[in-house]
């Protein structure tokens, strides 16, 4: 392993997180009457001066070599997948030091020991990777926040700016970290490719334009045009407060799913900004690729794509199956447009954002084994969306009518093709070596949690697994979208903050990480 | 007329013999000297170097030279060469406009016509006047033999005519009838152009033989759905081709897809079977693919168990189209021992056809064969010519050419241009107001306009008349 090249990636990274840490820390101070400097220097000074000191000490670890032509595969891949943890670990800071959780601050308050304060210290790290992976599973609850043991909503009394980094750090993380700063390393590490493989989520990585820089470039000024859309629209048309427009639309386009209060979206019940929502949940879980061509013009050839036609039928089919069991059943109990409205809603969102208009954890066991479907089918690839994603369950499925027909014929030559483009083994088994780690990591994550927390029932361990790896939010039974995750023990929140990182990174970019020879040799 | 023919392999030798049989001048350039002294036996100007070297084209005489042909086995050589030599025509001729010398390239890799996938239409940036790829022409030669497999030769006239020769069995309904009331009195027969008298010389048909058995008859038809009536008439049978029927091809050959890709057309299914998987992998991800009709096998063509696993006495069709000669004919010969009604082959070599046609009711289609005809007719485009030999009845050829308005046949009516030659006009191509060609039958016209192109059947003796009247 090349040390000084995953050490020049990471600094990279690490510094880049410094810039919006500040426009925060600048928001905090900016709020005298509830922050101030004073909270914001306590909040946010440690992690800035961490983010730019250990970031430029990194980086400087590269000065001199050559490290352009000494990035291979598996410096790549270590170094975004580890990225992750030095960038979680700076943005769980101003949680545990702005007092969201118990923290170093909290030390001198009565009844408070140390053990809380170590306690605070994960559930800020549970709190900071559910926002960078874009969970949006939440631990801020009575029980773990010192902020809310007299109110009723606890997440809307949590300092304003704490909020917004929350939302700031699914909106980072929604696109990517790292592929922020291949704009800047791309030109610094010569092509980059490498590391956009190992960091954009999906089967499919195509570049869009002549260099990778370029794809970075549009692919940001897409996703930011349409955040800045969304806040106009949630503002203006949907009656939202600045603040709750902007952290709404930092979560939706991040398919990420924090919300500004407990009750989320749910809080607002408005149909207008329930419907902005759904179209902008819905634009997340698009290949980027396709808004490229679409507003490139070529709409026609976007919508002509296999991937996103898939996506749309199972979010139809899952919406009509969920609206007629609800009606039939009568649990909801409001009329068919509130019915049609909410699972419409909420076929879109579980895809990965994990918003939610109505309290999905009381439907009927078949709806929620849709959604439950849904949440392990995801997005399409190429989105900022979870999941195993459209691609690969097609692919998957097409393998699958592959050796029945080889049982039928075993000579038979028969291609897997997407978008009329043929599949070559490599891709196939990627496909399959993810699918089969899936699996895997699904099995095991149940069997942990289990084991942790032994009053968890089997849907809520299978949807907690399924939910996390997914990045989705929300889970079923005791871990549905009006609960939060701090009923888990703590442990459990280690076990999941794991989780979360391999569902973001795809499990495989992660899984190098634990093959001997990724450390070995030079 | 002087030709240059660039490449001194089995095409280009082929397309030199028949022009030597013209009486054109020819020059041949190859940079191979093995090929050149294989040349020997043609009795024409032979040049070892390469058809891009300035001093090879001058030692061909290029300068009197109205044609030249490239041939060689590298399709970018032979459309760079048009350009290159027609530099250098005009150089020698002291005209940079010059257009005297006319370009053929014939290329093999179909794909390279596409207009999106590949670099088409290449006319129009290679300078060559004319692009030959016989694929096409290859596997319509081949799929109207195996329509009518008891017609004894079926060759293409023009663009979508066709000339059957046969011979006329003792059960025939025709024996007795005179060959120019065969068309009155059974309603959907062809004409019959040309007969060869059971054991006698074949000659151009007056309408007024008498039909004996024995004999062979040279039929024109502008379409392949008469070639049944042909069969019905000359006394054999040939069972109706299924309207889905299934057709198996050894091969997934640049001809094995093309093959495919003419049945999948027509509305059949299609079993290609090809021993090397990355060839099948290729065909699978191919657009042809994408059909629901193709099903794409893995195996050895050869091997027993496969061909029973397949069912291959259960098709209506079996085509062998792999790149080996030897192997295309145990093939086909095997499919026909299976049961195979309509079974054919693609051969490269023209000499093994004529042994293919012996062993009898094996369609066999020579690649070579087919190129040279195609390249003759892009020759014959711009002078009248030989235009195709029809193999059972040797003494008659066929030849195209196009009407100038300041020829003596314009306004003259078929039958009196007829007379005077001493030729049957075959087949009018004729272009409308609106810039399309149609085939028309000479039956229904009354005289001959200037720009028509004309298919004419004559003896072989008179070509040299002919082409003196045709002011070539």
């Amino acid at each position: 392993m090349r040390w000084d090249v995953v050490g020049f990636v990471l600094g990279w990274t690490i510094r880049l997180v410094a810039f919006p840490l500040a426009i925060v820390a600048a928001y905090s101070c900016y709020l005298a009457e509830s922050e101030g400097y004073e909270f914001a220097a306590r909040t946010y000074l440690l992690p800035l001066l961490i983010a730019a000191v250990v970031g430029q000490g990194l980086v400087s670890l590269a000065k001199g070599a050559d490290t352009a032509s000494r990035l291979r595969d598996r410096e790549a891949f270590a170094s975004v997948a580890l990225g992750w943890i030095p960038v979680v670990l700076v943005g769980a800071l101003p949680y545990w030091l702005g007092g969201v959780f118990y923290g170093p601050f909290q030390l001198s308050d009565p009844g408070v020991g140390f053990s809380d304060v170590l306690l605070g210290a994960v559930h800020s790290w549970f709190e900071s990777m559910s926002g960078f992976t874009t969970t949006g599973a939440t631990v801020i609850d009575p029980a773990t926040s010192p902020l809310c043991q007299a109110v009723t909503d606890c997440i809307g009394s949590q300092p304003e700016s704490l909020i917004l980094w929350r939302s700031v750090s699914q909106w980072l993380g929604g696109m990517g970290v790292i592929m922020l700063g291949l704009l800047i390393l791309s030109q610094a590490l010569g092509g980059g490719m490498t590391l956009a493989r190992a960091e954009l989520t999906g089967p499919t990585l195509s570049r869009l334009g002549p260099s990778l820089q370029w794809t970075a470039r549009r692919l940001w000024t897409i996703y930011i045009v349409l955040t800045i859309i969304e806040i106009i629209l949630l503002r203006f048309v949907g009656e939202m407060s600045l603040f709750d427009s902007i952290n709404y639309s930092l979560t939706t386009l991040s398919s990420g799913g924090f919300g500004t209060t407990d009750g989320g979206i749910m809080t607002f019940d408005s149909a207008k900004i329930e419907s902005i929502v759904m179209v902008f949940m819905l634009i997340t879980c698009i290949n980027f690729s396709l808004l490229h061509l679409i507003l490139a013009g070529r709409s026609r050839e976007a919508l002509r794509d296999e991937e996103f036609r898939g996506y749309i039928l199972i979010v139809l089919i899952a919406w009509l199956a969920m609206s007629f069991n609800l009606l039939r059943s009568g649990v909801e109990g409001e009329g068919f447009l509130e019915t049609m409205r909410h699972t419409a809603f909420q076929a879109i969102s579980i895809s990965s954002t994990g918003y939610s208009s109505a309290d999905f954890a009381s439907w009927p066991v078949f709806s929620q084994f849709v959604l439950l479907l849904l949440m392990i089918i995801g997005a399409s690839a190429g989105s900022t969306g979870g999941g195993l994603k459209v691609l690969r369950i097609r692919i998957a499925f097409e393998l699958s009518k592959r050796e029945i027909l080889r049982i039928i014929r075993p000579r038979k030559v028969v291609a897997i093709r997407v978008n009329g483009e043929v599949l070559d083994d490599s891709r196939i088994w990627t496909v399959l070596g993810m699918l089969s780690s899936w699996t895997v990591l699904v099995t095991v994550s149940m069997l942990a949690l289990a084991l942790l927390e032994p009053s968890l029932e089997m849907t809520d361990v299978l949807s907690i697994s399924v939910s996390l790896l997914g990045n989705t939010g929300p889970a079923l039974g005791a871990f549905g979208p009006t609960a939060t995750w701090a009923a888990l023990s703590e442990p459990s929140m280690i076990v999941a903050s794991l989780l979360m990182w391999l569902g973001r990174l795809e499990l495989l970019t992660v899984l190098v990480l634990l093959h001997p020879k990724t450390w070995g040799g030079d | 007329m002087r030709v240059i023919i660039a490449g001194a392999g089995e095409v280009g030798r082929g397309v030199a013999a028949a022009l030597r049989q013209e009486k054109r001048s020819v020059a041949l350039i190859d940079t191979d000297p093995t090929a050149i002294n294989e040349s020997q036996y043609l009795d024409c100007l032979l040049v070892t170097g390469s058809v891009l070297s300035r001093d090879s084209l001058l030692r061909a005489g290029i300068t009197d030279a109205e044609m030249i042909v490239m041939a060689t086995n590298d399709d970018m050589v032979n459309l760079l060469a048009c350009s290159f030599a027609k530099k250098v025509y005009s150089e020698q001729v002291g005209d940079r406009n010059a257009t005297g010398l006319k370009a053929i390239a014939r290329i093999r890799n179909p794909n390279m016509e596409d207009p999106v996938r590949g670099a088409g239409p290449i006319s129009n940036w290679s300078r060559a006047d004319h692009i030959v790829c016989a694929a096409d022409e290859i596997v319509e030669q081949l799929a109207a033999g195996l329509l009518a497999p008891s017609i004894d030769e079926i060759l293409p006239l023009g663009d979508s005519s066709w000339i059957a020769a046969t011979e006329v069995t003792p059960s025939s309904a025709l024996i007795g009838t005179k060959t120019g009331e065969v068309g009155d009195i059974f309603r959907g027969m062809p004409s019959i152009y040309a007969i060869r008298p059971n054991g006698g010389t074949g000659r151009l048909s007056n309408g007024n033989e008498v039909i004996q058995p024995g004999d062979t008859l040279v039929f024109v038809s502008n379409s392949t759905d008469q070639f049944a009536q042909v069969t019905r008439g000359v006394g054999k049978s040939d069972p109706d081709l299924k309207e889905r029927a299934q057709i198996a091809v050894f091969g997934a050959s640049q001809f094995g897809m093309r093959l495919a890709s003419y049945y999948l057309s027509k509305g059949h299914n299609v079993v290609v079977i090809e021993p090397d998987l990355d060839a099948a992998n290729e065909l699978v991800g191919s657009s042809l693919g994408n059909s629901k009709r193709l099903d794409v096998i893995h195996g050895d063509p050869q091997d027993e168990e496969l061909l029973k696993e397949l069912g291959i006495d259960t098709h209506d069709i079996a085509v062998a189209a792999l790149n080996d000669d030897n192997l295309n004919i145990a093939i086909s010969m095997r499919a026909k021992d299976k049961g195979v009604l309509r079974t054919g082959l693609v051969l490269k070599d023209r000499a093994l056809v004529e042994a293919v046609q012996r062993i009898g009711s094996i369609n066999p289609v020579s690649r070579r064969q087919v190129t040279v005809t195609s390249i003759l007719k892009s020759i014959h485009m711009n002078v009248p010519g030989t235009f195709q030999v029809i193999p059972p009845v040797p003494e008659v050829i066929s030849i195209s050419a196009e009407v100038r308005p300041d020829h003596s046949f314009v306004g003259k009516e078929i039958p009196k241009i007829e007379s005077k030659l001493g030729v049957r006009v075959a087949m009018v191509d004729r272009v409308d107001e609106h810039g399309a060609t149609t085939i028309i039958d000479p039956i229904s016209i009354q005289t001959i306009e200037a720009g028509d192109r004309i298919y004419l059947l004559l003896l072989k003796e008179d070509l040299k008349k002919l082409e003196k009247t045709l002011g070539s």
